[in-house]
């Protein structure tokens, strides 16, 4: 049953295209079948693009008929937020108004790499509308249900990324995070994301919410598909000015070592302080037990995590605000309810604030990376919790009762307001929803923290999806 | 940066600045986005706090 695939982690799915277990066509359709029948309740998915899923399936078929070698990711599905650029589909950021917009004329830079690598696209995927959000909930598109739980969210910007890898309705997907939007699904869905170190992977043909600080990035199902997809797409590209280089070694081959080997005496740090603060026990004690796992010794604070997180609060507001004014101005009741008046705001704040959030980013970033004179990989949970309700208005956590929208992603900005690569691993908590582990390296080295999640997911310690 | 005091007006701020901006907002909305505002700036409250030499240049973002 070419069903029995849709579970496995994209680089089975590869290898099972190959060797000539299944064809990229019967898992195309395959995957198309369960996304009709799965995601009329889950929404996962704003779009199908079911006639070039089936082509680009087609296409790799031939290639193997041929004898052809095929490329790492061939014939595996996967989708990407409606924030990437899908040749002749408007791009629609989760809003509604660009449904009737001009479609975009080219894929993104990362869509046109995963086609390279020979991946068969199904459609574009659900979020936050503008990615300014934590909970996809979408009045124009629905709200994503969680898969493990639909009275639960799915976590955002990027809920529609997350949930439709954990419910099997793609191998793998794309999305982005700015303020923990790869980050926080992956914990609430129980998938494995890749947030890069700033500039890792291109944005180029994705549309922007806050230039300075926004990161691409893969979901999958193992942290092994993690490092093959980040090698296939990693690379220099013109349409993005902070764009870095490919690593010079793949990190497939760093997380094979490290499962076989271990992590050879690399310094693992349990981060306390705020993400202590901040995390409910559970949160805590799935962080305790990464560290123990990897051998962690030590426990050291970030001092400057609540500066850090409040730089990336106003960088935020002031650039995303700025970015949509002429929409507020001129279609203010077309756009997303929840967060108009957020964008608003952000719009009217005084241009010094975002000039003190510049220059105080440095005092934080410098901070950051000298806690990496003392350990190689830093260690805090990506939640302060599992997956909220839909519908949820507050969190109570330990240092105090927080708005939920706007708070959910405490512990994952302080992170990402730096630029530092994290890879996010979810795993089990006694009440059984998963919270996942943010293992967060010094700026370029995805190698050693998709090595470290590559043993974990070797320990068997990770959470599991039924 | 000084912090704001606790009773800042916020709604009055909201409609000089939108003015500025050229947004004709009614007065639900102007209540609505100067809520925001108190949400912004109780979270900015740690970046407002923070005393920067004027040596601290703006973090670099760029490398190419």
């Amino acid at each position: 049953m070419s069903s029995n695939y849709l579970s496995l982690p994209a680089w089975r799915q590869a290898d099972a295209i190959a060797n000539g277990e299944i064809t990229a066509r019967a898992l195309a359709e395959a995957s198309l079948q369960a996304i009709a029948a799965r995601d009329v309740q889950l929404r996962a998915y704003t779009d199908l693009t079911s006639e070039r899923a089936l082509a680009e399936a087609d296409a790799i078929d031939i290639r193997r008929k041929n004898g052809e070698t095929l490329p790492p990711l061939a014939g595996v599905p996967y989708a990407v937020k409606n924030l990437f650029d899908i040749a002749g589909m408007p791009t629609l950021a989760g809003g509604h108004r660009d449904r009737a917009g001009a479609p975009a004329q080219a894929d993104a830079t990362l869509v046109q790499r995963c086609a390279a690598a020979g991946s068969v696209l199904l459609g574009a995927l659900n979020m936050d509308a503008y990615a300014y959000g934590f909970t996809t909930e979408n009045t124009f598109h629905g709200t994503t249900r969680n898969p493990l739980d639909d009275s639960r969210v799915a976590g955002g910007s990027s809920g529609g990324s997350a949930a439709a890898v954990a419910a099997g309705l793609c191998a793998y997907s794309l999305g982005s995070d700015t303020n923990g939007s790869i980050r926080v699904p992956s914990s609430f869905c129980g998938t494995f994301g890749l947030k890069p170190t700033f500039g890792g992977l291109s944005r180029g043909g994705s549309r922007p919410f806050v230039h300075d600080i926004d990161h691409v990035g893969p979901f999958a199902r193992s942290a092994r598909d993690l490092a093959r997809i980040f090698d296939a797409l990693a690379g220099r590209d013109p349409l993005d000015a902070a764009c870095r280089p490919a690593p010079a070694q793949p990190t497939e081959a760093a997380l094979l070592k490290a499962q076989t080997e271990g992590l050879g005496g690399l310094r693992v740090a349990r981060l306390t302080g705020w993400f202590d603060d901040w995390a409910m026990p559970e949160a805590r004690g799935v962080a305790t037990t990464v560290a123990r796992a990897l051998g962690s010794t030590q426990e050291i604070e970030f001092k400057d995590a609540a500066l850090a997180r409040s730089v990336a609060f106003v960088i935020t507001a002031s650039t995303a605000g700025e970015l949509y004014r002429d929409e507020l101005r001129d279609h203010y009741a077309q756009m997303e309810p929840a967060n108009r008046d957020r964008l608003l705001a952000g719009s009217l704040l005084p241009a010094a604030w975002l000039a003190h959030a510049q220059r105080a980013r440095r005092i934080a970033r410098e901070a950051a990376l000298k806690l990496f004179e003392q350990a190689d990989l830093l260690i805090a949970p990506a939640t302060p919790c599992v997956a909220t309700r839909v519908g949820a208005e507050w969190l109570n956590l330990p240092a105090g009762r927080v708005p939920a929208r706007p708070s959910i992603g405490l512990l994952t900005q302080p992170i990402s307001s730096v630029g530092l690569p994290v890879v996010a691993v979810p795993m089990p908590t006694p009440e059984g929803l998963p919270i996942a582990v943010q293992i967060i390296a010094a700026p370029g080295r995805e190698d050693l923290a998709l090595a470290a999640a590559g043993l974990l997911e070797s320990t068997g310690l990770c959470f599991r999806h039924g | 940066m000084t912090s704001l005091p606790e009773d800042f007006d916020w709604a009055a701020y909201v409609r000089q600045t939108a003015a500025l901006q050229g947004y004709e907002l009614d007065a639900e909305q102007v209540g609505r986005v100067a809520q925001q505002l108190v949400l912004i700036a109780r979270n900015a409250a740690p970046l407002m706090a923070a005393d920067l030499s004027d040596r601290v240049e703006p973090a670099s973002v760029y490398r190419a």
